[in-house]
């Protein structure tokens, strides 16, 4: 009875994420199967995967040839790397700071960063274009990442803190006698273990980084500083829509994200596996 | 020369005050462990002289120097904490050359302190491991040579064997008594366990409640108990305490009346009068089993533990305070049986209302 009862339940529960993985792809595999299909076959039969007489690299030709897609594809890169290695960089150590280290405003200082989450940073929009107007940053790649690792830094330092408070005092301390300065703690004891937690933060910054088309639109929509989502744009007019293209270049710009994701979850499960303390 | 000297100190957490008005001396090469019952401050103590906490008030020297704001890592010390506190992303030869390679020493140099440690340690196999694969006593091991290869002034142990198991911990305490000997190191040495204040210290300090009760070698304590505490703390079995009244005192010979009107003389040196309280400490060692004519205490037996070279029989008195005599292994006393015991005048301890020993 209780094993019949488990079985059940392992099912309902294996369904449950399969028709989600389903509902989360069926999207991506229409963009890919379309992509790779003539601008006809994609209307008559929008379903259809790419056959003998539908199947077309039109769009690719298109994208990789006669467009500027290498810039719109190395701005994002460099946005969403810069963006990144900041975000991990400073959020990690604002996280030892503050779990780590009691001095006045601790608490407070926590706290104010966790509204951070709370607050969507585009009401701010407004206000962030005027600043980075006056600090002359506008159409720089540098505005876009200074705005995302405003967005991206609270949620980064909530996860990352709540971990290295998960890390034993123990060892800390041992690494203090052992005669380790602070900042050799950090970077060769704390992040080392705190792996998987970046790891998570990470793809979380990662994700909303690379689709954005908000701050592009209004912080660097000029030619050079487009970045692939906003360049993806210049295809979908307002009477002629070039689904080839836009198609295409959606499919391309899905593949350096999935490069980064699968290093980052590798790290993930050599980060959980490494962890065991005592 | 590495010793230690602590004046005055006092610790307090917010409002709670941890240890009040410490002061002692190590001296060089000396094993000193710090016994106590838990939260009694012992561990805080020994993070005080790590510089794992400040002080609230008073002064710690190593070497003579004042080392109140010295950072751990500049004190010279070493420590071994009860959880290991391994790194786990490191080898074991990675966890003992650590610290070493920060201090900038030459690669040859810390690959033969280390190889020399983990000689001493039996873990030169072992190297290559990360801690997870290690079992409790080899991580142990490895904590302790963590400590060896930086060649500390002091070496500081907090329980480093109660997450090991019996046997282990057995094993652990001669090796790290051996080691003493090898390195002729300072150690000091933290534990609730009085079987290892006793087989390991040259000097036990006995804390309670944050205050030191006695400092003494381990026999000193065992013999001669400054108060209540350190004599109900020290062996084990603990020391019987039987309440009782100074019933006369003659030249020095003093008589104590204990229940049922039974009286019990022995010598001693005191200047009590007739009518003080007084309590008497007997260990069960020093009780004996005696003829119903001869008895001083008449008790019933609760338990019995036998161990095989000696029983232990757990007995209450008529009024109900618990006893506990020693027997010979091959004693039939048994569970409801009603013994008698005498004392062996000569072992009785004397303890004034105020909880301190008779001088």
């Amino acid at each position: 009875m209780q094993k019949r009862r488990q079985a059940i339940s392992s099912t309902a529960v294996h369904a449950i994420l399969f028709s989600y993985m389903v509902i989360a792809l069926w999207p991506i595999f229409l963009t890919i199967i379309n992509s790779f299909k003539s601008r006809k076959a994609i209307f008559r039969d929008p379903l259809g995967l790419p056959g003998a007489d539908s199947f077309s690299l039109k769009g690719f030709e298109k994208v990789l040839l006669r467009s500027d897609f290498e810039i719109y594809f190395m701005n994002s890169i460099t946005v969403t790397v810069a963006t990144l290695v900041l975000v991990l960089l400073l959020g990690a150590m604002a996280a030892w700071a503050l779990s780590e280290y009691r001095f006045k405003g601790n608490t407070w200082l926590g706290i104010y960063l966790a509204i951070g989450i709370m607050i969507p940073i585009r009401l701010g929009s407004v206000s962030l274009l005027q600043l980075i107007v006056d600090l002359n940053l506008a159409n720089t790649l540098t505005a876009l990442v200074l705005v995302y690792i405003a967005q991206s830094l609270p949620l980064a330092i909530f996860i990352l803190s709540e971990f290295m408070q998960q890390i034993p005092k123990d060892l800390k301390e041992a690494a203090r006698c052992d005669g380790v300065s602070e900042y050799t703690i950090f970077f060769k004891v704390i992040l080392p273990l705190t792996r998987p937690a970046i790891a998570t933060v990470g793809v979380f910054t990662l994700v909303p980084v690379w689709n954005d088309l908000w701050f592009p639109l209004i912080l660097a929509p000029s030619k050079a500083t487009q970045t692939i989502t906003l360049g993806v744009q210049q295809f979908i007019g307002q009477y002629v829509t070039d689904w080839n293209a836009v198609l295409a270049s959606l499919t391309l710009a899905i593949v350096p994200i999935l490069i980064i994701y699968i290093l980052l979850s590798r790290h993930l499960i050599r980060g959980i596996t490494a962890g065991a303390v005592k | 020369m590495s010793d230690i000297q602590l004046k005055n100190i006092d610790k307090a957490f917010g409002k709670v005050k941890v240890l009040h008005d410490v002061n002692m001396n190590v001296n060089d090469g000396e094993f000193v462990v710090f016994v106590g019952p838990s939260g009694c401050g012992k561990s805080t103590l020994l993070r005080v002289i790590a510089g794992l906490e400040e002080v609230t008030a008073g002064e710690i020297f190593i070497d003579d120097e004042l080392v109140n704001t010295v950072q751990p890592r500049e004190r010279g010390i070493a420590m071994v904490f009860q959880s290991y506190a391994l790194y786990p992303h490191m080898t074991v030869y990675k966890n003992m050359s650590f610290g070493l390679k920060l201090k900038k020493h030459n690669k040859q140099e810390i690959d033969d302190r280390v190889r020399k440690a983990a000689e001493t340690l039996q873990l030169t196999d072992y190297l290559a491991r990360r801690p997870a694969e290690l079992s409790g006593g080899q991580r142990q091991r490895v904590a302790i040579g963590r400590a060896i290869v930086r060649k500390p002034k002091v070496f500081l142990f907090d329980e480093p064997l109660s997450n090991l198991d019996a046997a282990l911990r057995v094993q652990t305490r001669i090796e790290i008594a051996k080691l003493h000997k090898k390195l002729d190191a300072t150690i000091i040495y933290v534990t609730h366990d009085q079987v290892e204040a006793m087989t390991l210290a040259d000097k036990i300090v006995v804390l309670n409640d944050g205050r030191v009760e006695q400092v003494g070698a381990p026999l000193d304590l065992y013999n001669n108990p400054a108060n209540i505490f350190v004599a109900g703390f020290i062996g084990s079995p603990r020391m019987n305490f039987l309440k009782g009244t100074v019933a006369s005192v003659k030249g020095d010979t003093v008589e104590i009346r204990l229940l049922d009107d039974k009286t019990v003389s022995f010598a001693h040196s005191t200047p009590a009068n007739e009518n003080d309280s007084a309590t008497i400490g007997i260990r069960p060692e020093h009780l004996l089993l005696a003829g119903a004519a001869d008895g001083l205490l008449k008790a019933e037996v609760d338990v019995v533990e036998r161990l095989g070279d000696v029983s232990y029989l757990y007995c209450a008195l008529s009024d109900g305070t618990p006893i506990i005599a020693s027997a010979p292994g091959t004693s039939l006393a048994k569970t409801g049986d009603t013994i008698h015991l005498t004392a062996r005048t000569e072992k009785i301890h004397v303890f004034g209302p105020d909880g301190n020993a008779w001088k």
